[in-house]
This record gives C-alpha cells, sequence and structure tokens, in this order.
C-alpha cells in the first residue's frame, strides 16, 4: 500500500495503461508538454513519447469526433476535456455518436474511449468551469459515467475506464486531487457498474457521488457520535447503474438521503428516489430527502458559493430529517 | 490510376446499379412501400462509385447519408434494402436505417442524423491509422450544407495540422438542402476557397467517374505517403429535393441542364465510343442489374420484423435490464 | 355531539348484540362513564361516552344484533336532539369511539381519540351558539389526549381562541381558565411549533410505508399506534415502542408464567416413579403386545433406513432467547386469540430465511445416489400423536410471515391431534424442524426424516446465568440440535446454517419483516 494523491493514482492508472496496450494513448488541450491544467497528466509524454501522449487544438469538436472515430477504428483513446463544463460542447459526439453506435452497427462495434474530465464547485471558478455534468448524461443508454470518490477507485476504475469496450466518461472532482488515500502497489482494476458501500450503518442510507462521498462520511462520522449509525453508498458508476446494494440498504435501514453536487431537480438523485420508491417503498419509514444543490447556476461569490455546494451540515439536517427529528 | 477496360465495366455497373436502386425506392416509397423517408442521390452517383472505386477495399469510407453508392459497393443489396424496410435482415437488426449503417469488416464509417458530425469521425479514423502504423485511408463524403458548420472548419484544421490520412469529398450539389449554397456561404465561386488551411484542394467534375477517379487516386496516394490531408470539391447536382417528402421548387431548366451531363449517361457513351462494350452488353447488364434489385427488394418485403431482443443491443461490456440497470 | 356506534371489535367483527343500555334516555352522562353494552364474538364490551350531556337517544334496543357501523344512539346538549337532522357523514362511522373496542375496550377505551364530529357546530362553552359554522378545526391527537387530560372540550377551545389549528398551549390556557394565546399572539416554544409539510386530512392517520408493513406484521392497527404514540404520523418505531409498551404491558411477565409452551403436542407424561413395589425376580410380565403399525409403523421403518444407512452427525448450538421470548409475549398480546402465536413458528422462519444458503441441506439422496437439491422449502414439523409420530408439511415455509407461520403450525398440530391433517399435509417436506423441548429435554438429538439430510432439534427453553456487556445476568436459553447426513452434508455446512439460525432468533425482529 502507498499513500497517494487523486492526482497521482490517475497518473499512475494512465501511465500502467500506456504500458500495457500499444492501442491507448492520450491526449488533449495541453496535457503533453504542459501536463494537464491540473497536471495530471505531467511526465507522461516524456516517458511515452509524443506518438502516445500529444496535444491538440483547442477545439472540443475535434477531440470528441477524432476521439469517436479512433475508438470505431481499433485505438483506445483517453481524451482529456478540461473542464466538465465544456462537455456540452463535445455533447454531439457523446450522445449521438459514442453512445449510439453499438447499437448502430451490426457486428458488435463498439467505442471504447475514454472522455477524462473534472467538475466540483468550491474554488469560484464560475459558471463556465464548476458545474456538474452527470446528470446531462444520465439519461443517454450508451454512455457510462463513472465518478469515483477516492483515490483507490480513482486508480482502480480508469483502469477499468480505458480497458472496457464501452464510451465512459471519467469524472474528476477538481477540489480533490490532492486528497490522499491508500492504494494498492502494482495494478489492480475495480469493476464499473459495480456499487460500493463505504460505510456500514443501520439507521440511515446515504447514497451520495463523486466528491460529496466525503461529505456524506464526514456527516456520518459527526451523526455517529450522536449514536446515529449511517450507512453510506457510493454508487461509483452512475450509468448503468447498481441499484440492488442501494435497495438491500434501504430495505435495511427504511430510510433514504441522495447526495449529489448538481442541483437538487431533474438530478441524480431523483432518480434514485424513483427506483427506490418502485422497489422498497414498503420499507420505507420517512420521505426520501435529496441533498444537492439550488435550481441556479454555480455562482462566483466566496458566500453564494458556500451556500450553493452541499455539505455536512445539509446532510446531517437531511438525515435527521429522515429520523423525524 | 491504371484503369483496365474490364475494371471500368465494373465502374459503369456501380453507376448504373446505384441509378436503379434509387429509382426502385422512389418508386417503392412513391406506391407507399417504404418506411425509410428517401434522401436520393440520383444524379450525384459518379462522385460515390469513382472516389471508392479510386481506393483499396480495406481504406475507411465515412459516408453522409447520401452517399448510397460506396454503400452499394461493398455491402450486399438485400442487406441494404432490409435496412430500408427494418426488417431482421437489415444491417443492425432494424435498429437504424441503412442511412447510418457502419461496418467494421467492410471499413464503413456508421454517421448520424447530425449533418457533418462524422468529419472529425473520419479523421479521428486516420489518427488510428497513424498509431497503429498501417497506411489505411479516410475518406469522407459530405454535402456543401456542411462547409457551413465548425465541424468542416475543425477537421481540416486537425488533419492538417497533424498530416493525417483523410481525403474530404465535398457532394457539393449546390443546394443546401432547400438554399442555394451560394446564399449561405461566403466564397466567390468554389466552396474550397474555405480551405485556407495548409492543405492542397481542387475542384473535380462530379460527373465524370474518371474524373472522380483520378483525383480521389492521388489524394489517397497523398494520404498513404504521409503527406497529409486533400480537399476535393465535386461539383454534381441531385435531381430529386433534399428529402421526398419535400416538394420540388428548383427552376425546371435547372434540372435539366444537369441532366444534359448526367454522370450514367456520360460513362455509358465513352464505353460504346471507346469499342469496350456494345448495345447488347448494355441491355444484358442493365436486364442483370434490375433483376438483383427486384430480388433484393422481393427478398425484403419477404423478411420478417425483428425480434424485440434486437433493440437491447446498447452496451458492449456490461448487461443491463430493460431500465438500464445492471444485471450482476 | 357524540354518536354512539356500534365499532368494528376485530377483523372478522361484522355484527354485534346490544345486551344492556346502562343509562336511561335523557339521563345525564359524563365523559369515561359507560353507556352501552354489546356483544360480539363472545365477548361483552362497553361503549363509554367521551363527553359530558345526555343520552338524547337509544337508536336499538337490547337484544338486537345490528352490523358494525350501526348508530345505537346519541349523546349531546339537550338542543341538539331537536336542532341535529343527524345526518351520518362517512367520518362519522366507526370513529365516535373507534375501533379495538372488542377486545380491549376495557384498557383503552377512554383513550380513544375524540370524533371528528366535536369540532363541528357550537361550541358548548362558547359564548354565542348561532354563529355559522365555520367548518372543522384541526388538532393532533397529542393535543386531542391532552383536552382528553384535563377534561376539555375541544370546541370549546376552538370556540374561545377562535382558531382552527388547535395547539396544545391553547388547550392548557382553556384549561386554566386563563385567556389562551390568540394567533396573533407571541410565539410559541419551538417544541410546539408542529411542522406539516403534508396537511393531514382531520383525523385521518398517516403511517409510513414501513410503519404499515410493521403494523400488519404485528397485526396492530394504525390508530391504536398513533393514538398511544401521539402523532398522526406513524413511524416505524411508534409501532415497535406499541407493540414493547402499550401492548405489551410495560412489566416485565414472571418467568414462570410468560413461559410459552411451544406446540404442547402431547401432554407430558405422568411421573410414574412414586411408589416402589416388589416384584417377584422372574421373568417380566408382559403387560400387551402392541402392533407395530400406523405412524409407529412409518416411525420404526424410517429410523431404521437412517440408523443402517445414514451418516447421521449432531451438530448443537445454544442459543439466547431471552429477547425473542419477550417478542413472543407482545405479539401474544398484540394478537390475541386470534393467531396463537407459536415458537417453531420463528424457528421456522429462521430456517426458512437460511435454508437457500445452504443448499445441501435442502435435499434428498435419491435411490440413484444423486443429491436432489429442492428449490422450494417445505419444512415438516414433527407431532406427536396418540399414534406415533406425524411430520405435518409446511409448504412454501420461506415466504411465510411469523404470523401466517404462526396459523399454519396452529393448523397442522391440532389438524395432527385430531386427525383432520389432508394427505398433502403430510408429504412434500424438505427439512424438518422436531421440538423436544416442550418435553423438557435439555439437548436432544433428533432423526433425520428420510430421505432428507437433515432435521433442525429445539430443546428446552431453560433460566440459566448468560453475559450481556460483560455482566453475568438471569437470561433464557435454548439449544438448537441440527443432525445431518454427513455423507452428503460437510460438516462446516451444517455449522455455519445452525450458527444462522441462531444469529437470526437472537434477533428476532428481524424475523418480522
Amino acid at each position: 500500500m502507498s499513500e497517494l494523491t487523486v492526482r497521482e493514482s490517475i497518473n499512475q492508472a494512465l501511465a500502467e495503461e500506456l504500458e500495457r496496450d500499444e492501442r491507448v494513448f492520450l491526449y488533449g488541450e495541453d496535457v503533453a508538454d504542459y501536463g494537464g491544467l491540473y497536471q495530471v497528466t505531467a511526465g507522461l509524454q516524456e516517458r511515452f513519447g509524443e506518438e502516445r501522449v500529444f496535444d491538440t487544438p483547442l477545439s472540443e469538436t475535434t477531440l470528441g469526433g477524432t476521439a469517436v472515430g479512433a475508438a470505431l477504428t481499433g485505438t483506445r483513446p483517453v481524451v482529456e476535456i478540461m473542464f466538465g463544463d465544456f462537455l456540452a460542447i463535445v455533447a454531439d459526439h457523446l450522445t449521438n455518436y459514442a453512445a449510439k453506435m453499438h447499437f448502430n452497427y451490426g457486428d458488435g462495434t463498439s467505442v471504447p474511449l475514454v472522455v477524462r474530465t473534472n467538475y466540483g464547485a468550491g474554488d469560484q471558478f464560475g459558471l463556465h468551469h464548476s458545474q456538474s455534468p452527470i446528470a446531462w448524461f444520465q439519461n443517454v443508454p450508451g454512455i457510462k459515467l463513472v465518478a469515483p470518490s477516492t483515490p483507490h477507485d480513482y486508480k482502480g476504475l480508469l483502469k477499468a475506464a480505458i480497458r472496457d469496450d464501452d464510451p465512459v466518461i471519467f469524472l474528476e472532482n477538481k477540489l480533490r486531487y490532492e486528497t490522499e488515500g491508500e492504494v494498492p502497489n502494482g495494478g489492480y482494476t475495480v469493476p464499473l457498474c459495480r456499487s460500493d458501500r463505504k460505510r456500514e450503518g443501520e439507521d440511515v442510507t446515504v447514497v451520495a457521488i463523486g466528491g460529496m462521498v466525503d461529505v456524506a462520511l464526514a456527516a456520518a462520522d459527526r451523526l455517529a457520535t450522536e449514536g446515529i449509525d449511517v450507512e453510506v453508498i457510493d454508487p461509483r458508476t452512475v450509468v448503468p447503474l447498481d441499484k440492488e446494494p442501494i435497495f438491500d440498504s434501504v430495505r435495511k435501514t427504511h430510510r433514504l438521503v441522495v447526495v449529489h453536487e448538481a442541483a437538487t431537480f431533474g438530478g441524480f438523485g431523483g432518480e434514485i428516489a424513483a427506483e427506490v420508491a418502485e422497489e422498497a417503498l414498503f420499507h420505507l419509514d420517512a420521505p426520501i430527502e435529496r441533498v444537492g444543490a439550488p435550481f441556479t447556476p454555480v455562482p462566483f461569490a466566496e458566500n453564494l458559493e458556500e451556500a450553493y455546494l452541499p455539505d455536512e451540515d445539509d446532510v446531517i439536517a437531511a438525515v435527521r430529517n429522515t429520523l423525524g427529528e | 490510376m491504371e484503369l483496365t477496360d474490364e475494371r471500368r465495366t465494373e465502374v459503369y455497373e456501380s453507376l448504373l446499379l446505384t441509378r436503379r436502386f434509387e429509382e426502385a425506392v422512389l418508386e417503392a416509397y412513391e406506391s407507399g412501400g417504404v418506411p425509410e423517408l428517401p434522401h436520393l442521390s440520383i444524379g450525384q452517383e459518379a462522385v460515390g462509385v469513382g472516389a471508392t472505386y479510386a481506393l483499396e477495399e480495406d481504406d475507411w469510407i465515412a459516408p453522409s447519408l447520401r452517399t448510397r453508392a460506396p454503400i452499394l459497393m461493398r455491402v450486399p443489396l438485400e442487406e441494404v434494402v432490409a435496412g430500408m424496410y427494418g426488417t431482421r435482415s437489415g444491417p443492425s437488426e432494424g435498429r437504424t436505417t441503412q442511412h447510418h449503417m457502419g461496418s467494421t469488416e467492410r471499413a464503413i464509417l456508421g454517421t448520424t442524423g447530425m449533418v457533418g458530425s462524422h468529419l472529425n469521425v473520419a479523421v479521428g479514423a486516420g489518427l488510428s491509422s497513424r498509431q497503429l502504423g498501417n497506411d489505411r485511408v479516410s475518406t469522407v463524403f459530405f454535402g456543401d450544407g456542411a462547409t457551413t458548420r465548425g465541424e468542416f472548419h475543425t477537421a481540416l484544421n486537425y488533419a492538417a495540422v497533424e498530416d493525417l490520412p483523410v481525403v474530404f469529398v465535398i457532394e457539393n450539389n449546390g443546394w443546401t438542402e432547400e438554399t442555394p449554397i451560394g446564399q449561405v456561404a461566403a466564397v466567390e465561386e468554389d466552396l474550397i476557397e474555405f480551405a485556407g488551411h495548409d492543405l492542397p484542394s481542387s475542384v473535380v467534375d462530379g460527373q465524370d467517374a474518371d474524373e472522380v477517379i483520378a483525383a480521389t487516386a492521388e489524394a489517397a496516394e497523398r494520404a498513404r505517403a504521409g503527406d497529409g490531408p486533400t480537399l476535393l470539391e465535386m461539383k454534381t447536382y441531385r435531381y430529386r429535393p433534399h428529402a421526398e417528402v419535400i416538394p420540388e421548387r428548383r427552376d425546371e431548366a435547372e434540372i435539366e441542364r444537369w441532366k444534359a451531363r448526367d454522370p450514367v449517361t456520360i460513362y455509358r457513351d465513352r464505353l460504346l465510343e471507346e469499342g469496350i462494350v456494345d448495345e447488347g452488353w448494355l441491355e444484358d447488364a442493365d436486364a442483370s442489374i434490375r433483376a438483383d434489385v427486384e430480388a433484393a427488394f422481393q427478398f425484403a418485403r419477404e423478411d420478417p420484423l425483428p425480434p424485440e431482443e434486437a433493440m437491447y443491443q446498447v452496451y458492449a461490456d456490461v448487461e443491463v435490464d430493460r431500465d438500464g440497470g445492471v444485471v450482476r | 355531539m357524540q354518536r354512539l356506534t356500534l365499532p368494528k371489535g376485530g377483523k372478522t367483527m361484522e355484527e354485534g348484540t346490544v345486551v344492556e343500555w346502562l343509562v336511561a334516555e335523557g339521563e345525564p352522562v359524563s365523559a369515561g362513564e359507560p353507556v352501552v353494552l354489546f356483544e360480539s364474538e363472545k365477548m361483552t364490551s362497553e361503549i363509554t361516552a367521551s363527553e359530558d350531556g345526555v343520552l338524547l337517544e337509544r337508536a336499538v334496543e337490547a337484544g338486537e344484533t345490528v352490523p358494525v357501523g350501526t348508530e345505537l344512539g346519541r349523546i349531546g346538549e339537550e338542543s341538539d336532539g331537536s336542532t341535529d337532522a343527524g345526518t351520518v357523514s362517512g367520518e362519522d362511522v366507526g370513529t365516535a369511539s373507534g375501533e379495538g373496542v372488542g377486545t380491549r375496550a376495557g384498557e383503552t377505551g377512554s383513550d380513544r381519540p375524540e370524533s371528528v364530529d366535536a369540532g363541528r357546530g357550537p361550541g358548548r362553552s362558547g359564548s354565542t351558539g348561532v354563529e355559522p359554522d365555520p367548518g372543522p378545526f384541526r388538532a393532533a391527537p397529542s393535543t386531542r389526549r391532552l383536552a382528553r387530560e384535563h377534561g376539555v372540550s375541544l370546541s370549546a377551545v376552538a370556540a374561545e381562541t377562535g382558531a382552527r389549528r388547535l395547539t396544545p398551549a391553547a388547550v392548557e390556557a382553556v384549561a386554566a381558565g386563563s385567556n389562551p394565546p390568540t394567533e396573533d399572539g407571541p410565539a410559541p416554544d419551538a417544541d410546539e411549533l408542529v411542522v406539516e409539510p403534508v396537511p393531514n386530512p382531520e383525523g385521518d392517520v398517516l403511517g409510513s410505508p414501513w410503519a404499515r408493513t410493521l403494523a400488519a406484521n404485528y397485526g396492530v392497527s394504525l390508530e391504536a399506534v398513533a393514538d398511544a404514540a401521539g402523532t398522526d404520523r406513524v413511524r416505524a418505531a411508534d409501532v415497535t415502542n406499541y407493540v414493547e409498551r402499550d401492548a405489551g404491558g410495560t412489566t416485565e411477565p414472571s418467568a414462570t408464567a410468560a413461559e410459552p409452551a411451544v406446540e404442547s403436542a402431547v401432554e407430558p407424561g405422568s411421573d410414574a416413579g412414586g411408589a416402589a413395589i416388589e416384584r417377584d425376580r422372574t421373568e417380566p410380565r408382559v403387560a400387551r403386545e402392541a402392533p407395530i403399525t400406523g405412524a409407529r409403523g412409518v416411525m420404526f421403518e424410517r429410523m431404521g433406513t437412517v440408523a443402517g444407512e445414514y451418516a447421521s452427525t449432531t451438530t448443537v448450538a445454544r442459543v439466547d432467547v431471552t429477547e425473542l421470548l419477550a417478542l413472543y409475549n407482545r405479539l401474544s398480546t398484540a394478537w390475541g386469540e386470534d393467531v396463537p402465536v407459536s415458537l417453531t413458528a420463528f424457528v421456522v422462519r429462521a430456517v426458512g430465511r437460511s435454508l437457500p444458503d445452504y443448499e445441501t441441506l435442502n435435499a434428498e439422496v435419491t435411490e440413484a445416489k444423486t443429491l436432489r437439491i429442492y428449490e422450494d422449502v417445505n419444512v415438516g414439523i414433527a407431532v406427536d400423536t396418540d399414534d406415533g409420530l406425524l411430520v405435518p408439511t409446511i409448504y412454501d415455509a420461506n415466504d411465510r410471515t411469523v404470523r401466517g407461520l404462526s396459523r399454519e403450525v396452529g393448523r397442522l398440530a391440532s389438524g395432527a391431534r385430531e386427525g383432520t391433517l389432508e394427505h398433502d399435509d403430510l408429504q412434500n417436506g424438505t427439512f424438518t424442524v422436531s421440538n423436544a423441548g416442550s418435553l423438557g429435554a435439555y439437548i436432544n438429538t433428533p432423526q433425520i426424516n428420510p430421505p432428507q439430510t437433515a432435521v433442525l432439534g429445539t430443546c428446552a427453553i431453560v433460566d440459566e446465568p448468560g453475559i450481556v456487556d460483560g455482566e453475568v445476568v438471569p437470561r433464557k436459553f435454548m439449544h438448537l440440535t441440527l443432525t445431518y447426513d454427513h455423507r452428503v452434508v460437510e460438516g462446516a455446512t451444517a455449522v455455519g446454517f445452525l450458527q444462522e439460525v441462531k444469529s437470526r432468533l437472537e434477533a428476532p425482529e428481524s424475523l418480522l419483516s
């Protein structure tokens, strides 16, 4: 085991997969010589050469389109989109092309590409460099959406995403590149499409995704001092969703809180709530609580952004609500 | 490119097959018999036939939805027609129409309903050739309207800056759906004026298959040699509206003027003139192609609709249920 | 005004007979006073007045039998009789004196929610009697209870405060004779700000889905739970609290009295060891020769097979059943006589839950020497009868609730003793539970019922010292014995299964869901 940051674990995953599979290549704006805006790909061009790691024009249209074309024709491109907000530009190639070609072809052809991008409010980057794009893509059959929460999962899930035959949007929380955690030495993967129980508890189930897993765990620790035993489920892959562990947990605790970073309305939480209402309604002992952002763009001012971003207190309040407190 | 007499008869047969196929589509559509809305290329056949003929069989082709000739040259006719009917033997078991079909084995890149979104995809295929170290060229067909999209400029720029093996073929039929291209494109005369990039470009007579073959072969050779992409503007014309639901509103004289330079007729006359074929051969070829087309339509009409399971092909690497839930 | 309607005392009660009126027409009655006795399902119960007033009318005379919901009479002000047209709205029926009277009239009759009708019409102590009805007021059950405790009419509170939503503070104020806080007055304590995110239609009790599920499993009414908990939004904890405290009683039943008889399938044999009789030293005299036929004949054959062919091996676990017995006692009270709670049902429930993970135990050895693993879980329960052992079958035991299993155990046990079981009742078992505990066996090794592969024995429940949180305390224990055919069942499988059954029985609440 080593103590690695999220940034280091992503960098290791990329290096190991570039090493393992010659079809893998890494490209994007400023990823090569500069090492990426967040320095996630630092040192990789030096190690693997300009043929495997290279810069591109400032054109997400080119990145999206060429990644689809390359993936359709025998390679495994890993693209970095500088901010998740820019996925709106690539959305045509992701939703109409990448997501649909396996369906469109009759010979099993698929689109094994990975789009790495980041998201996350909290650093005053404002309304066009902070959004969480999960809900934009959760209604697109054919896309896989992965949002890890720990260095261990970042590394293992990214390696699995690169090896996966379907198009994967890999979401990195930009506020947590420095977060440290235990990562096994040597190669390992964490399977896509498998939910993970990050904390075992009896009283309330909290389903949290991406950066909100940390928030949920911190809230759970505080509640534990009052004897409230919170279970935290991290779906890790949002689409397609591994639902059963969530249902099992709710059947045990009878209470559900869903936490995510984007606006509550129309978000991932509503979908989880609906799934649980369909599958486990008669096990619920309280209305389902959703914790998310208000229905506004991400604001700039320090206090406004703080009010926007869900935090521990929000999760604790929601948990208390489900307990009728 | 060396064209033997035999290969030139094959070029003619491909032109004629494309023509007879689309005439049959129109006839079936007008009698209420085809579910897929036809976007016919009648009048433009020489572009697709000639360009495809100039390429190797494993060179990637990215057709637009109107580019039927390469599809017909690489995919069995019955499969294409079944694709129009949405039946089980179609290219994707009825999941999509043949308009957007893709086939890795036949080196055809699937496309979408977003005009021009396949340009960067074709550039990506060129990128694969470079990454994998093979010499497969990627040729992309698109209409004049696509040159007004950002896709066109970003794709040209990236292919040129990276010297990728791509041939860009504008099928300039003069009309962006129902608007003349000159009205919406800021060029003096030709769309290649848009190029301005560090890449060779030329205007080609799109009604003459031999001209198309020669220009495309030269571009493909340049690409294969590692000298980067070429932009070819094929001047051509479609005899039908953008799609069959749209009434014809172009000038009748304009249509007749182009019909006087019909690509099938031009090639037939040339083969006769040069003594490569005679009238008997021509009649025989036409009868044979008509019979093939008729048989393919007959096959598709009798082909059953797909089973419901056919549509549950969304992910290649995980099993999901009807509602996208992961099956463990 | 209070309408005296015939309450539905139990799920099966459809009608009742008025036994006796305790108050004559026109006589005054006070809140809490019994007014009329009725009989239903062999039980006599009373209906009490929920407010002070006069018995205005006896609509049904003694001796008459009427359907549930029928208005038996009315209590109110003298004037009510002439001004009230007496139309009975849907809400009125059955709510005036609450449900559950048939079985618990004496304990809880005075603890019922007041009729919603109390909020209609002019208030008893109001200054004006002719104001138009401003519509119903709202009061949470806790407020209603408070009003009852103070002997204050809610309509009076409504009339004096002019509020439509009555708070506990308003009730206290009226009871104390002081001026109640008005709606414009100072804000009440935070505790009294009853936040009601979803309007609750007056009088209706809302239950969370899980609370409803639990209540159904315990067989208690949601309204009773709501009333006891002082809420109109019942959660699961309210149900379990109710079952523990309100229905089960607050005092621990004494150890001897509460010991449930586990399916007393047969009377324990009488002790014959008293008088010593001197006998001749000759061969023993024969009392009689008994045929080995019938059930005993079957036992003879099967046990012979087992002894000769099976590699019978037994493993034992000691189970702390203290909580199980506490739950048993609560349920015995809650379910009443309709469903006699069965400890065997809990054991079968635990077995049914556990067996699917230990498939070689839910199996049989076929003649062709294959192991036939069953998908269905049909649990046989061994029952002693005068003619020998019978093993009737509970089909699909893993799909039944404890309540359902209790019913089935009761049916099969009495059917076995009375000889009324159907042919199907006695076959198709895939696993057997045998109870020697009712006979007092401390540890008993049961024998497998061939061709099955295992049998679970339950033994006597005994008071023994246990260790809880490091302290030695009196606990109740029961041994479980699992005999399995070691030819086809690994020891680890058998032990794992037994431990799982043990842990389920030690967390008995989990068996109710």
